[in-house]
């Protein structure tokens, strides 16, 4: 049997097939451990024999935003010792005096210069002599480091110099991240940072991987990456930096798996937490990013392109010096938490979700937890007594203005990116975005909200359904009108991926693969990636009009970097979404809208039957969340209890 | 409902101002446009008021009021109208600042301008890069007066084909005007949305509350001054020609709600190329008193905030320098001496919120022959601050472009960067100690001219409370055995295997040591 177990920050996920239909469990982490939380998960399974785990952890990115990684030496061309402290240059706020730069990741003194050279043309200036190895393996015995990380100037070009100071230093058994093989592509910053992060993040991630593995004899594990595939072991131990974000990637896979189950290839998917909430535009196939910042440093590996604003379910109300009403970025988390959970009193859109009677005290997490609405009123009432305004039109403005930060979000994966929202299906997933979804639509005239009832678990869910991935770059500077030159360097790309994949013991059959090529106008700083294809440049130029609004046609066309993506096979199981057990009576609750209070009734996800379809205005309430239907809009539950909800 | 309106709106219109940096960053040509982000957008009203601005660069940002304040007069507004201009005397910074600017009409009101700046590479002039230590306007590169690219929906080939001509590099400066244009229709393209959704009526009402709110935030701050007159002077290095000194003075006067900062005081215009067209000085000082403003939350950047300070500067003065004076360095360079000045004298008010001196230089350096122009600019210390170190190697106040990455830059010239590194122990001492500046070092692979222009060269960088200075900045050439010292500002001619080392200041310190 295949499971996939996804740790996050709060609860830790299990999803798994039993009979056709998808099971899952949910139980609070455990952030001192992680592997308790699984073990614990493993043993409420039926006993079964369980063959593989799909794994998708936040210890890699828990542990850097913590900066509790690995102590690292940083290994660079004589003259650059300081580039991980200059980064570019730049403050990452401008009319701030007391603005600070990102927490570093390396001590001063561990930044290590070697005198070598090579050229912008790939050629060596200056060769690599061997005093100089012996230099830097005699500092490495008298200051000894966990990890190293090795970045030379313009070793993407040429990796001779890198390789032999990696060869000498293995002999010191430590383990060591080098530049040409983690991102062979320039841009020295971006590519040293890329390669710290992983070299900081390694001893940590191989350390707990192998705890893991000790404790689960017979299972085969596998550990999901931010790019949506997952990987062995050994390479998640080796690339320690491919497992960052792995918990919203699974999420975004989960959501392409789901809605390609119900015909749909365009959607933007929209997971709203308690402190932030993830957009990402799915426009036919899942879309990465180069340009990842990770706590202030770039991580430029292909990363699903997530967008996430400070916006959630936890996030603060207050009204500034101005006199404007602010939600966020400030959240009161999951501890104290909103003012309902009985801990705190800071007003949250929680709270004010409770207020305007959307939110139901007595259907939270199942019922087993009550909310305390008369706590949310008093958090409330502190803003509207300043605001002069009601208590409802205060709480209604909360959501507004909470509304107006994830819109944002949702404008910057889409208009911004030049994809009309009207074509896009809004994919809600987690637990406070059903709260939302309508209004959010409306905003931008989307015309369908797409909702699965598998609220808790849904990254998990997405873990056991991807495939094996990994990705392999290379920069070129060719221009795109050298063909032959393309091909030649596709080829050399794709043998060495595919001897790559075999070494980790892939069948070489069981493999596809996609080319993507990093183009721009010869002269730009930016480039687009586009599929690979026998007309590639009309297809650039089509790219760059729907992004830009313009073709240069006078200028030439060059490829910066090749991409070559290659992938197993997914597990091809069928799934199945269970009938839920009723846990809330069909009843009749009052909701605050713009039209003031109105008769709305509530309805137990559970009681729905498969076909059916009914107009708002309804609340639908789940175990673990809660989906407001405004009037104008349709409901349709599809195959596995999936609510479509269109625009009237 | 009006708290909960302001807070959208200003979402709303500085998403614009975003998307549009971000459509003409993205598809830009000049390395200053597309690594540097030396670049600004903004949404003005009819009136020609601020109402939104993405940040990217303080230098352009305040100027631009003072640019729309200059040309909404000059023209007969049409819809699709597109003018251009890089003007220092009409409301521009320096000659390689391109603005273009649109103006917005629903049905047929004019309700909205929107304004593009970029820093292209090259516009023409003696030296490329169009940086050079000159003593006329004219010598420093071509002056755009305001006129129109774009006439009522047709462009002007004619003008743009007379222009290009003049310019070193004409295909990249089309491909950057193009990249202008499309992030002004970018603009126009959700103004017009916001229109539709909305109508003018609500949207006038909206932006006055807007600016009403930001005005009320900016008094605050400038409540909590102590009244009284508070002045300061400080002193740039020379104008690249003559070794004189010139110097700067502020006097700031807090009467209730509102500051008065007043610059008559200052030199004359100098016939260097250090001067300041009076934009420039404006945005020193609204730089400024936003940041203070930072001080108390984050608050939407308009004309409110400008509303309540009040700046006195004498035409034919450092600060408010008139035709033909040459401006290059008055941009990057005087611009850091402004804000010097008034931090000087705020620290007096608000002896908890100001940093001491900065490394107050952009440091900049423009390489070319015939065949390609580039320019950059490098950070240096900062200051210290009440309470915190200074950062190091980073640039301060008045700019915040990117470096280029060695291996871009290597790739596309040819030069080859030694040596990019912290200076070590060039920060002042103190209580919190200053940043230090930067060391960068060129190798020439081909005869190609070189501009220096920077400062604190023979001044330092000033500590407050007790703290050291920073230590000055140094240019070095390095010919054969030769080791020779270079002047703050300068043209040359650089030869194969020549290098060229930059030191940047390191910032003052806070605060007596203990």
């Amino acid at each position: 049997m295949q499971i996939a177990i996804d740790t996050g920050g709060t609860f830790t996920d299990l999803v798994y097939l039993e009979n056709g239909f998808l099971k899952s469990k949910k139980i609070f982490s455990t952030p001192k451990d992680p592997s308790q939380a699984i073990l614990e998960l493993l043993f409420q399974l039926p006993k079964q024999n369980i063959k593989t785990l799909i794994h998708g952890s936040t210890v890699g990115t828990n542990t850097f935003l913590e900066r509790k990684g690995a102590k690292i030496a940083f290994i660079t061309t004589s003259g650059f010792e300081d580039l991980l402290f200059i980064g570019r240059q730049a403050r990452p706020k401008l009319y701030d005096f007391f603005v600070e730069k990102p927490r570093p990741i390396v001590l001063k003194e561990n930044c290590l210069g070697v005198n070598e050279r090579i050229g912008s043309k790939g050629e060596i200036i200056k060769s690599l002599d061997s005093s100089e190895i012996e230099r830097i393996l005699k500092r490495l015995k008298e200051n000894p480091v966990e990890s190293v990380a090795i970045c030379l100037i313009n070793s993407y070009l040429n990796s001779y110099h890198e390789l032999k100071l990696k060869k000498e230093i293995l002999q010191l058994g430590l383990p060591i991240s080098i530049s040409s093989e983690i991102l062979p592509e320039f841009r020295e910053f971006e590519r040293a940072s890329t390669t710290a992060i992983n070299a900081y993040l390694v001893p940590i991630m191989s350390k707990y991987l192998e705890n893991l593995r000790k404790k689960l004899p017979g299972i085969n594990l596998y550990i999901q990456q931010s790019n949506g595939g997952w990987l062995t072991v050994e390479e998640a131990s080796k690339f320690a930096s491919h497992t960052i974000l792995s918990g919203p990637a699974g999420g975004v896979s989960g959501a392409f798996i789901w809605a390609k189950a119900l015909g749909k290839s365009k959607i933007i998917t929209f997971d709203m937490g308690g402190t932030s909430t993830d957009v990402c535009l799915i426009d036919g196939r899942i879309p990465f990013t180069k340009e990842y910042n990770l706590d202030g440093f770039p991580l430029s590996l292909p990363v699903i392109e997530i967008h996430t604003v400070g916006a959630g379910g936890g996030s603060i109300a207050y009204i500034d010096v101005g006199g404007a009403l602010k939600v966020g970025p400030e959240s009161a988390g999951a501890d104290p938490g909103p003012a309902c959970y009985g801990k705190s009193l800071l007003p949250t859109v929680t709270d004010a979700n409770l207020v305007l009677g959307r939110l139901l005290p007595d259907a939270f997490l199942g019922g087993i937890f009550e909310l305390q609405k008369d706590r949310s009123f008093e958090a409330i009432s502190s803003i509207s007594q300043k605001l002069g305004l009601s208590l409802e039109e205060t709480a209604l403005g909360i959501i507004k203005v909470a509304n107006i930060n994830m819109g944002r979000a949702l404008r910057r994966v889409s208009l911004e990116r030049g994809h009309d929202p009207q074509d896009f299906a809004l994919f809600c997933f987690g637990g406070a975005g059903g709260l939302h979804a309508c209004s959010l639509a409306k905003e931008l005239e989307i015309k369908e909200i797409i909702i699965p009832k598998l609220a808790g678990g849904f990254s998990a869910f997405g873990l056991l359904f991807s495939s094996p991935l990994k990705d392999f770059s290379q920069t070129v500077w060719i221009e795109a009108k050298e063909k032959e030159k393309l091909l030649k360097y596709i080829k050399e790309l794709k043998n060495l991926a595919f001897s790559y994949m075999k070494g980790l013991g892939f069948e070489l059959e069981s493999l596809s693969y996609e080319i993507f090529l990093d183009m721009r106008y010869k002269g730009q700083g930016f480039e687009l990636t586009i599929p690979y294809s026998e007309d590639y440049v009309s297809s650039f130029e089509q790219e760059h009009k729907r992004q830009f609004g313009y073709k240069a046609t006078r200028f030439p066309i060059e490829i910066v970097t090749l991409r070559i993506r290659v992938k197993g096979d997914p597990s091809e199981d069928s799934w199945k979404i269970e009938k839920g057990k009723n846990f809330y009576p069909l009843s009749q609750t009052k909701v605050f809208t713009e039209k003031g209070w109105i008769e709305v009734p509530v309805i137990d996800w559970n009681t729905l039957r498969i076909g059916e379809s009914f107009k708002g205005p309804a609340l639908i309430v789940e175990e673990f969340t809660t989906v407001w239907v405004e009037e104008d809009f349709k409901v349709r539950v599809d195959e596995n209890y999936t609510l479509r909800l269109f625009k009237l | 409902m009006k708290a909960i309106e302001l807070e959208i709106f200003n979402n709303l219109f500085s998403a614009i101002a975003d998307e549009m940096g971000i459509v003409l960053r993205r598809s830009a040509f000049s390395p200053n446009i597309r690594e540097r982000c030396d670049f600004s957008c903004a949404i003005f009203d009819e009136k020609g008021e601020l109402v939104a601005q993405a940040s990217h660069i303080p230098v352009h940002l305040g100027a631009m009021p003072e640019t729309m304040k200059s040309i909404l007069p000059l023209f007969e507004w049409k819809p699709g109208d597109v003018i251009i201009t890089n003007d220092p005397f009409c409301g521009g910074t320096h000659l390689p600042d391109i603005t273009l600017i649109k103006p917005i009409f629903f049905k047929n009101d004019l309700a909205f301008f929107l304004i593009v700046r970029a820093h292209h590479a090259d516009v023409g002039g003696k030296y490329a890069g169009s940086m050079a230590v000159a003593t006329h306007i004219e010598e420093e590169g071509i002056l755009i007066r305001p006129t129109y690219l774009i006439k009522e929906g047709k462009i002007q080939k004619d003008f743009i084909e007379n222009l290009l001509v003049k310019l070193r590099n004409p295909q990249e400066r089309e491909g950057d005007f193009n990249a202008q244009i499309a992030s002004l229709l970018r603009g126009e393209v959700r103004l017009n949305e916001m229109y539709k959704k909305y109508g003018l009526p609500k949207l006038k009402e909206i932006i006055d509350e807007l600016k009403n709110y930001s005005q009320r935030a900016m008094e605050k701050i400038l409540e909590e001054a102590p009244s009284g007159n508070y002045s300061f002077i400080d002193y740039l290095d020379d104008d690249g020609l003559e070794e004189e000194n010139i110097p700067i003075k502020v006097e700031i006067r807090f009467k209730e709600k509102k500051a008065i900062v007043d610059f008559s005081k200052s030199a004359s215009q100098v016939k260097g190329c250090v001067n300041a067209p009076k934009a420039v000085t404006y945005s020193a000082v609204y730089y400024v008193f936003l940041s203070l403003l930072n001080t108390l939350g984050e608050y939407p950047i308009n004309q409110g905030c400008f509303r309540p300070i009040e700046i006195i500067t004498k035409p034919g003065t450092i600060v408010s320098a008139t035709y033909p004076s040459a401006v290059a360095a008055g941009n990057v360079e005087t611009s850091q001496r402004i804000v010097d000045t008034l931090l000087g004298a705020l620290s007096q008010a608000f002896p908890d919120l100001i940093p001491s001196a900065s490394c107050g230089t952009m440091n900049n350096i423009a390489i070319g022959n015939e065949k390609f122009a580039y320019y950059e600019t490098i950070g240096g210390g900062m200051g210290g601050r009440p309470g915190k170190e200074g950062l190091s190697g980073v640039h301060t106040h008045m700019t915040n472009t990117l470096n280029t990455p060695v291996e871009a830059l290597e790739h596309d010239y040819p030069i080859r960067i030694e040596r990019y590194a912290i200076r070590e122990n060039s920060g002042g001492k103190g209580k919190y100690r200053g940043g230090n500046g930067l060391i960068r070092e060129y190798t020439f692979l081909e005869t190609c001219t070189v501009t220096i222009l920077s400062e604190r060269r023979k001044t330092s960088p000033y500590g407050l409370f007790g703290g050291e200075p920073g230590k000055k900045g140094e240019n070095l050439l390095i010919r054969g055995e030769n080791k020779i010292f270079l002047p703050g500002k300068i043209n040359l001619q650089v030869k194969k295997g020549d290098r060229i080392i930059i030191m940047t200041p390191g910032g003052g310190g806070w605060g007596k040591m203990e």
